[in-house]
Order: C-alpha cells, then structure tokens, then sequence
C-alpha cells in the first residue's frame, strides 16, 4: 500500500509540474464559464431567452467539460510511462497490480477533486446558490470524474504516447458536444437525443443540474446510468491496463 | 551461487501477421559477482532477454531464474534482487534527479529518510549532485542515462541489468560510465548489452555474442578469439556472430 503511495504522490507531481495541466484542467472550463457568464449578465433581461446558459444549467456543462479534461491527464500519464520505459522499470521492481492502479487513482482524483471545487465556488460567485444541493452534486461530479479517469486509462494503456492524447482529446470535444451543454437536446429531440442518451455524457450534464435545481424525481435515471457506465468503463480500463502490461 | 540462470528459453512477437523468433532456445548462466555481456546487432534479441529476465514479458517457454527464485512462479522475491536500466532511459520528466531517485528508492521499500541518504550517495558516485534539483526530462542524453542507471543501481541490488547502458554517449562520458560500472562489479552481478565490442571486453569477464535470437558463441574474450580462429576480437565477433564473410575482404 505504502508503494502506491509513492507512486500516487509521484503522479501528482508528474501532472501539477505540466502546464498542460492547468491550461486545460482549469483555466479552459473555468474561463470558458467565466466568459458565458459575464456575456450573459451583460445582456440582462435577455438573459431569460437563454436558460441553457443560466448559471445552474451551465454549471453542470462546465463540470462535464472539465471532467472531460481529466481523460486526457490520465492518457497523457499512462501513455507517456508505457513509451518512455519509466512502466517498464517500475513492472521490474517489486510493485504489485493493485499499486499502479491505486497509485493512478489516487494521483489523479486529488486533482479531479480540487477542479470540481474551484469550479463550484466559481459558479457561486457568479449567483449559483448556495443550498444543500451543492453537496450532493459535488459528489457526483467527482463520480464523473473517475467515469472520465478511466476512458483516460483505457486509451493511455492501448495507444501509444504520440495518438493517445489527441484521440483522447477529440473524445473530450464529443463528450461535451454530445453532453447537451451548448444546446437543448430536448428542442433537437429525434434519434440525435436519443444517440446522446445512450452514452452517459448528456445523462451526466442532466444529473448535475437536475441536482443542483432539487429536482430529485429527474435525477435517479442519469445517476444509475452514470454509474453503471463508471463501473463498467473502470472494469475494462483495469483489465485492458493489466494485460497491456501484464502488471 | 547462481545470480542468473535461463534455461531452454524462447520468445516469438506476433505483430500484424508476421511473427519474430526474437530469441530461440536460449541458455546460459551467470555466477554470483560474475560480469556478463550479451553482445550482439541490433534486433539481435538482447532486449528481449533481458525484458524476460526482469519479469516485464514471460518465455514462450523454458525458465529462468533469479537467485534460485523463478521469475515467473516467484516473481516479486525475484524482482526485489533486481536492478535494471531499460535501453529506452527511463525517467520520469517532471521530477527532479534527486526526486527520481528517492522515489525509487521508496518503490523498493525504503523509508523516506533512508531514501533521501541513499539518493545523496548515488548523486555523489555518479557526479549528478550539481544537478539535484533539474528536472530529468530536461537532461542532456548522457547525464540522463546516467542518471537512468542510477536509478537501477540505487536500490542496491544483487544483479543489476543495464540494456546498452553507453548508448549514445560520448567518448568521455562513456569512460566515465565505465569507472563506475566497474565499481558496481565489486558489490553485484551485472548483465549488460553492447554492441560495441570494446565495452564487452573492457567490462565484462565473459562474454555471449547473440546473433538471430541464439547464443552464437560463449566465454571469455580470449576463448572466443581462439575459439573462431581469428586474431583479434573484432574478427572473432564477425566470424561467430555469422558475419564472417565480411572479414575475409
Ligand atoms: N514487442 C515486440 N513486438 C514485436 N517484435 C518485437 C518486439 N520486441 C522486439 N521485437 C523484435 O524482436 C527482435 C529482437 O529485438 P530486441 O530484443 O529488441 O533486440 P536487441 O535488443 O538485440 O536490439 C527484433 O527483430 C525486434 O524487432
Ligand atoms: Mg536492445
């Protein structure tokens, strides 16, 4: 246990020293809900014309997109280990399976925790309110997180370092194309709605803001499927990691 | 004692159809305190015995072990003997010299206090200490090897793997290297790859040239000069290694 300790503690110093890492972990889905939101104070009483972009809805657009980010942390780790033979040193020493995927979460989660934090207190400055739904919709935006960390591992573990970053960024792009947050999938409706209903990404922008708006009756149906994919995609992103490495 | 043995061991890569015999039928071992080389071209399968010997891919068949433990029945007790530098030096970027070899260190099971002692001593040995606090990925190709085999060495294993540990460095560092590994005999068995064959026989006190996957030819530099006929090792690796065609210009 103490190893993946190390190991966790040296992933965090890995992914906190690449300013890629705070470009696109924070600056881009924090400046990006900045920008909307000063545009949309801005136009005042217009502001009702677009409810996609008020501060409660576009909270859980804007934890989807930073979520989304965290894959291709974990790709970009991942895979840069497995090229450059830093894996290949470590699968020589004494560390056991269990090390390296404990050690990869617990180097990655940390963060995934803190950007969710600075983006909800960022959202509460621009008028998110503060009500006991914080709490709950926190939580399942980390749950978020670790669905993003393992679609991270997978391509990090299959795909070499040179294509496991920008394949992992596109994904990212689609997620949060697809997650609903920069238009209304329910005006769209037909077989796209439908499409984006079957991936979790629109039922993780619904559960976030179905949270934070209390309304409960809507959240149990994007919970269960944001879960069961998070539990799936961890699965095979523990098995694909082991045989890829045979660790 | 034994440091390594391999015995009947073979590998085949299947990439896209086409399948690499990278190493066939292999065997040989290596005496405690003994100095080994594995020289041999590229693609020649040193790597790949190595990579099998540390436990990171398993023989198609045949078995090998560390120290009397089976690398793949006892693969953790086998591991923990073990040092290696990859050929590829493998470091972590974003961590400091000294960070990268107290984390090492660590991974093998020493407290953090032990650790940071025994990072100041290889950073020493090695003439690294200037550079404690630069980043790894920012080094320069020799001071990373360096480095890289620092790391392998820092644990302070029984039998240490170095895959072509000169690679690429210049005349003077290469020398420098070479004081060191010298040191490093003193206290642990060592295996390294070469292409250069004055590395084999300057470090090593017996020799295996590998050509195609097999052990061509096996001893000390001496034997395998009367061993080929030839008068000078040079010559003697052409003729063993199947390449002798190129000698009788
Ligand atoms: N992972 C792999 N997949 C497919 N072929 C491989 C792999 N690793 C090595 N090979 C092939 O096996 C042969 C031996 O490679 P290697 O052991 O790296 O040789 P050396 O270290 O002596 O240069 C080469 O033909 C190489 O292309
Ligand atoms: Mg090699």
């Amino acid at each position: 246990m103490t190893k993946a300790v190390v190991f966790a503690r040296r992933n965090i110093l890995e992914i906190l020293r690449s300013p890629v890492s705070w470009v696109f972990g924070l600056a881009l889905p924090i400046g990006i809900f900045i920008i909307m939101q000063v545009i949309i104070k801005s136009l005042g009483a217009g502001a009702a014309q677009v409810p996609m972009f008020g501060v409660e809805r576009f909270t859980g657009g804007v934890v989807i997109f930073g979520a989304a980010f965290l894959s291709l942390f974990a790709a970009l780790l991942i895979s840069g280990d497995r090229s450059q033979s830093f894996l290949a040193r470590l699968l020589a020493s004494p560390m056991k399976a269990a090390d390296y995927i404990v050690g990869y979460t617990l180097g990655i989660l940390p963060i995934a925790g803190a950007q969710v934090v600075i983006t909800f207190c960022v959202a509460l400055c621009f008028g998110l309110t503060l009500s006991v739904n914080v709490l709950p919709a926190v939580l399942f935006a980390v749950l978020l997180s670790v669905l993003f960390v393992a679609i991270g591992v997978i391509f990090g573990s299959v795909l070499p370092a040179k294509s496991a970053p920008p394949l992992c960024s596109v994904v990212v792009q689609v997620a949060a194309l697809l997650s609903g947050m920069w238009f209304d999938l329910d005006a769209i409706g037909g077989g796209f709605d439908v499409f984006c209903h079957v991936l979790p990404f629109a039922h993780g922008y619904d559960l976030i803001r179905y949270t934070l708006a209390g309304d409960w009756g809507n959240v149990w149906l994007p919970f269960v499927v944001v879960a069961v994919y998070t539990i799936a995609i961890s699965v095979v992103a523990v098995l694909l990691f082991r045989r890829q490495t045979r660790a | 004692m034994t440091a390594l043995e391999l015995s009947g061991v073979s590998k085949t890569f299947r990439s896209g159809g086409r399948s690499i015999r990278a190493v066939s039928d292999v065997s040989f071992a290596v005496a405690d305190g003994e100095a080994f080389a594995l020289l041999g071209m590229n693609g020649a399968g040193k790597s790949t015995a190595i990579k099998m010997s540390t436990g990171l891919i398993a023989p198609d068949c045949g078995k090998i072990s560390v120290f009397g433990h089976d690398t793949v029945k006892e693969p953790t007790a086998a591991k923990s003997l073990v040092g290696v530098s990859p050929q590829e030096t493998a470091v972590a970027p974003m961590l400091s010299v000294r960070e990268n070899l107290e984390f090492i260190s660590m991974v093998y099971g020493a407290d953090k206090r032990a650790a940071k002692a025994a990072a100041a001593e290889m950073m020493d040995r090695l003439g690294i200490a200037d550079r404690a606090k630069d980043r790894a990925g920012k080094l320069s190709g020799g001071l990373m090897r360096r480095l890289s085999v620092g790391m392998a060495l820092i644990t302070e294993p029984k039998l240490v793997f170095l895959d072509e540990p000169t690679l690429g460095l210049d005349v003077v560092a290469r020398r420098e290297l070479w004081r060191y590994i010298r040191e490093v005999k003193k206290t642990a068995s060592v295996v390294l790859t070469t292409h250069y064959l004055e590395e084999a026989v300057a470090l090593c006190d017996r020799i295996a040239i590998m050509a195609n996957g097999k052990i061509a030819a096996l001893g000390t530099a001496d034997e395998l000069i009367e061993a080929s006929g030839a008068d000078n090792f040079e010559d003697a690796f052409l003729i063993l290694s199947g390449e002798g065609e190129y000698v009788n210009d």
